[in-house]
């Protein structure tokens, strides 16, 4: 589904130029669930913000379904972003003056679906992640599980192939982890693609590949046991 | 105290803290301060300052306060006196210490006697000798005119001089005392100088000097008013006795009016003037503020504008307001604070307001040098011959205080109480994130940018349609073209000239014109286009009654080819020709106007009419024409067009004045100076009142007019600039507020574009708002200007519509810049930014 080669970020700074991504390559395979972790300042959140497609400073190669990323003007790959992939925030981001049904809208209102369609859509992603009873909300009246319920609902609506999560169970209660992780799990198993970023070893047995970051460099993948840390260090 | 003193210091310390904060809010209440300051300075002037003469609030008007430097020949009136009637009420009264009468010239030539040519025509009060001691005042040099002063007529030609003209003349010499000036060529003696700030008792005017009442006859030359029953030409001021009022004093008077009536004063009126003046009434009014006939013109404009002047302020502190909502997110966590450590919430609110209302002042400050400008700015605007007693007094300077301390109130209200709702637990948790939660709502901010937009709405409404008005009274078909003609107003009577010389020289001044470089043909008239006089009488027509008021017409006398240079066509008939002289039969051109009401559905051509007075009763006049109506005075610029009749200049016994009208070929005001050269040619003593282009004459006409669109469209465009910021500001919070929300929207798809527009629909949203209120409000309040507007209606949809559009051009303007920077969010540091 998705090849990084030799993809590299970095930010200018007063006090030079600091790496954030060093040479990542990295192949992602359609009905994967892979859990990145590593350290805070590893990258994690770099890297996921380049798989969403949401930066765009990266140098490298950047392959979705065999379409050149790296050659694409800005407004493509929000195009792109739009129509193949969704993202769970460990904040929720929801947005506080939109009720539950408006909130799930939101990502449909920016495609060019008809209001008609769009309501059944919703409705459809009420009923399957049992909030109708909820969907006049505002997200200050749900608890913390139940907004990043709404979250992944909102995430997954317009059935994305690729679900990035970040930190999706950072601000919730054990129970309501555990919950959440079984969604992702469910959802994996209906096809979607999983990409999510935790410190949680729990969180990371939901996924089907781990991998490690430091620094900017992958130095260990489970699907590659042969990538040594100290060869990735060389590199 | 001690807690004031302390509030004051800490809250100068914030403002230093945030020198940008500080700026911005002293800078727009300056503008909304000193616009107000500005106005109330001169409604001080014109309508409250007292005149600085002894116990001003004893002093009573007789007659029209507003009427000042009016001549009237006929009927006797009871808004200025003749000198007679003036007697009658000074002696017989038994409500007043004294009552002194004047009277103004505008055009006294004055020649130093040192071989140099006549100064600039200068302002005299010709005052009675008990002026000065009626208005309690002292000589700042010399002596002060008196009783022996103001005896037999053209007995005692001495003069006092004002002291701001002793100043700029001869330097507060006092050597000038006892030596000749020569005023209109007739010798005075300066006996004294009048008292420092004492300009006359007419406010607006710049009067120079001062001359007894009986030498009117070197003064307004060739006229003797001073026995004249007929000719009312003098303002009264009284001073009331300890225990009198106006009222009483009204009452007074006209039972000595009628009494005169009735005495030898009445028995040197005719019987028609003796009917015709038993009904009028004297009225008095306080006259501690002296006489000013601008003050009728520029009342209700000055009000109307401290009422516009007041909204922009509105609108000002609207701006301030929002910027210490804003502000006092930052600060929720220093409230917190103070709270959590046992400040009252009463106390932490004197705290704010304090800090409000010292923006105020330093606001107030700021706004009163600002309002040195803007009054200089008003009187240059007003007429620049205008003098106003503007100096800042004591109410000018509790106005700027009272109006700085409430507007620190009105803005600060708002977001002290704001602050106060802070929960002091999450604040302390999480200040920043309060922030932002209550940033992003930032309700209060909107609802007073609609209200700002409501106010705004408001002002350029009224802006409008008084520039419309205006557009529409000075483009108005005349009934002739105006931008080819020069008018000159000449004075033979003064020159001595006799009736049937003043003929012969109009002819001669005709013939010298014609061959006038720039000039294409010349006329004359007595009245003439905008010259400042006027005159009517009722006439006799026949099969036509009623009372002499039914029967009135206005009149000029015209000389050949009048209505041809001019430019008034003649739609039947002829107009009046070189043989319409002393000996043909008298004969009149008559206006449609005339027509219609004196000779309805008959062709009014060869008919016979009457002039209803003495001299003219056996004196039939024949219709030879009809005239297109035409506007030619003051007047009838707003009003419809009234009867008139044109008589030849040549056939009337007594012509009182000339006026030249003279059409240029090229642009008129290039040809002034040579038409005033060839009429200084024609006779060197001539008094030309004035010579200038017509346009010029009406534009004086409609000063107030003009006065009223201009600085109403000045305060429109700053209560606009003011709301563009306010709304510029509010959106830019706004964003700022949103910058998760719009990051949010960015990862999960929405296009810049669509940023855009979310922030511009609200933008808008917050302007539709503002116009949905304001649009009621406009239309209710814009009915007190209906007395000004002129060819178009308080609720003129164009003007609305206008205004509704530039508030929207100005809307997206403002909302575009925030807009695009929400645009340029980038989702991964918004993102972060949680």
């Amino acid at each position: 589904m998705i090849q990084l080669k030799n993809l590299e970020r970095s930010y200018k700074s007063p006090a030079g130029q600091f790496w954030v991504l060093r040479r990542v390559n990295l192949e992602i395979r359609e009905g994967e669930f892979i859990t990145i972790m590593g350290p805070s300042g590893a990258g994690k959140s770099s890297l996921l913000n380049v798989l969403a497609l949401l930066d765009d400073g990266w140098q490298g190669e950047f392959w979705f379904r065999e379409q050149a990323v790296h050659e694409m003007k800005r407004k493509q790959r929000g195009e792109l972003a739009k129509k193949n992939i969704g993202m769970v925030f460990q904040s929720y981001h929801l947005l506080d003056d939109l009720t539950v049904r408006e909130n799930i809208d939101l990502p449909l209102s920016y495609k060019d679906i008809p209001h008609s369609q769009r309501q059944g859509m919703v409705a459809d992603t009420l009923d399957r992640f049992q909030m109708v009873a909820k969907k006049d909300l505002f997200p200050s009246q749900l608890s913390g599980g139940q907004q990043q319920l709404v979250g992944i609902a909102r995430a997954v609506i317009h059935k994305p192939a690729l679900l990035l999560a970040d930190e999706p169970t950072g601000n919730l209660h054990s129970s309501h982890a555990k919950e959440i992780m079984e969604l992702f799990r469910g959802l994996n198993q209906q096809g979607t693609t999983i990409v999510q970023v935790t410190h949680s070893d729990a969180n990371a047995a939901y996924g089907s590949r781990t991998i490690q970051l430091r620094d900017g460099w992958v130095v260990s993948d489970t699907a590659n046991p042969e990538l040594q840390p100290q060869e990735a260090v060389k590199q | 105290m001690t807690g004031l003193l302390q509030d004051i210091r800490y809250a100068l310390r914030q403002l230093r803290k945030s020198p940008g904060f500080t700026a911005v809010a002293v800078l727009t209440l300056a503008l909304g301060i000193g616009a107000n300051t500005s106005i109330f300075t001169v409604v001080n002037g014109l309508l409250l300052k007292m005149l600085p003469v002894k116990e001003p609030q004893r002093l009573a008007v007789v007659g029209d306060p507003t009427r000042v430097g009016g001549r009237s020949n006929g009927t006797p009136r009871a808004d200025i006196f003749s000198y007679p009637l003036y007697k009658e009420l000074r002696d017989q009264n038994s409500v007043f210490d004294g009552v002194c009468a004047a009277a103004t010239d505008h055009h006294i030539e004055v020649d130093f006697g040192q071989g140099q040519l006549p100064d600039e025509k200068i302002t005299g009060r010709m005052v009675s000798g008990n002026y000065f001691s009626v208005l309690g005042l002292q000589p700042a040099a010399g002596r002060l005119i008196s009783h022996t002063d103001d005896t037999a007529e053209e007995a005692n030609p001495v003069l006092v001089l004002g002291y701001e003209y002793w100043l700029r003349k001869f330097s507060l010499s006092p050597s000038i005392i006892g030596k000749d000036i020569r005023l209109n060529g007739f010798p005075f003696t300066v006996i004294g100088v009048a008292p420092a700030g004492f300009d006359g008792d007419v406010v607006g005017e710049r009067t120079a000097l001062f001359v007894p009442l009986s030498m009117q006859p070197e003064i307004v030359r060739g006229r003797h008013w001073r026995n004249a029953v007929n000719t009312s030409w003098l303002s009264l001021i009284g001073r009331l006795k300890p225990s009198a009022t106006p009222g009483q004093a009204e009452a007074n008077l006209n039972v000595v009016f009628q009494q005169a009536v009735r005495g030898s004063y009445g028995a040197a009126l005719s019987s028609d003037d003796r009917k015709a003046i038993q009904d009028i009434h004297i009225n008095v009014s306080p006259g501690g503020s002296g006489l000013s006939e601008l003050r009728s013109d520029y009342r209700i404009p000055l009000l109307l504008l401290m009422g516009i002047v007041g909204l922009v302020l509105l609108i000002a502190c609207v701006n301030v307001a929002n910027l210490l909502l804003a502000r006092a997110r930052v600060r929720n966590k220093e409230i917190a604070i103070r709270l959590a450590i046992g400040a009252n919430r009463n106390r932490v609110l004197q705290q704010l307001l304090t800090e409000s209302a010292l923006l105020g002042l330093l606001g107030g400050m700021a706004g009163s040098v600002l309002a040195i400008w803007g009054v200089r700015l008003l009187v240059g605007i007003l007429g620049s011959d205008t003098i106003l007693p503007l100096s800042p007094d004591w109410r000018v300077l509790a106005f700027t205080v009272t109006v700085s301390l409430l507007t620190g109130i009105a803005f600060g209200l708002v977001p002290a109480l704001q602050t106060m709702k802070v929960r002091v637990s999450p604040a302390l948790k999480d200040a920043n994130r309060a922030t932002r939660e209550a940033g992003s709502k930032f309700a209060w901010g909107k609802s007073l940018i609609a209200g700002q937009v409501a106010l705004s709405l408001l002002v350029l409404f009224a802006a409008g349609l008084l520039v419309r008005s205006l557009q529409k009274l000075i483009t108005q078909d005349f009934g002739y073209t105006r931008d080819h003609l020069i008018i000159a107003r000449l004075d033979p009577t003064a020159a001595g000239y006799s009736r049937e010389g003043m003929k012969l020289l109009a002819q001669q001044l005709i013939n010298r014109l014609v061959g006038t470089p720039g000039v294409r043909t010349v006329a004359y008239s007595a009245n003439g286009l905008f010259a400042g006089t006027e005159s009517g009488e009722a006439i006799i027509v026949p099969g036509f009654t009623g009372t002499p008021q039914d029967r009135a017409a206005m009149e000029d006398y015209v000389g050949p080819d009048y209505f041809e240079v001019v430019g008034i066509p003649i739609l039947a008939g002829r107009g009046i020709e070189a043989q319409d002289a002393g000996t043909s039969a008298r004969v009149a051109v008559v206006n449609e106007a005339m027509v219609k009401y004196f000779f309805a559905g008959q062709d009014p051509v060869g008919h016979q009419f009457r002039i209803d007075d003495q001299d003219w009763l056996d004196k039939p006049i024949t219709i030879v024409g009809v005239s297109r109506d035409a506007k030619v005075y003051e007047g009838s610029i707003r009003e419809a067009v009234k009867p008139r009749y044109y008589l030849a200049f040549q056939q009337v016994p007594e012509p009182f004045q000339i006026v030249i009208e003279a059409q240029t070929s090229g642009e008129p005001s290039g040809a002034v100076a040579s038409v005033l050269s060839q009429i200084r040619a024609t006779d060197p003593h001539l008094p030309i009142p004035f010579v200038k282009t017509l346009d010029s004459l009406v534009f004086e006409r409609a000063g107030d007019q003009i006065a009223l669109a201009k600085l109403s469209s000045f305060f429109g465009g700053l209560a606009l600039l003011l709301t563009c910021i306010g709304l510029y500001g509010v959106m830019s919070y706004t964003v700022a507020g949103r910058t998760r929300e719009v990051g949010v929207r960015m990862a999960l798809g929405a296009r810049r574009s669509d940023v855009m527009e979310l922030v511009l629909r609200e933008a808008m949203l917050l302007v539709a708002i503002g116009l949905v209120i304001g649009i009621p409000l406009a239309l209710a309040s814009t009915r007190l200007l209906h007395s000004f507007l002129f060819g178009l209606k308080s609720s003129d949809p164009l003007s609305l519509i206008a205004v509704i559009l530039l508030l929207g051009l100005v809307a997206a303007i403002a909302g575009f810049i925030p807009a695009r920077r929400a645009a340029r969010i980038d989702p991964m540091v918004a993102l972060r930014y949680e």
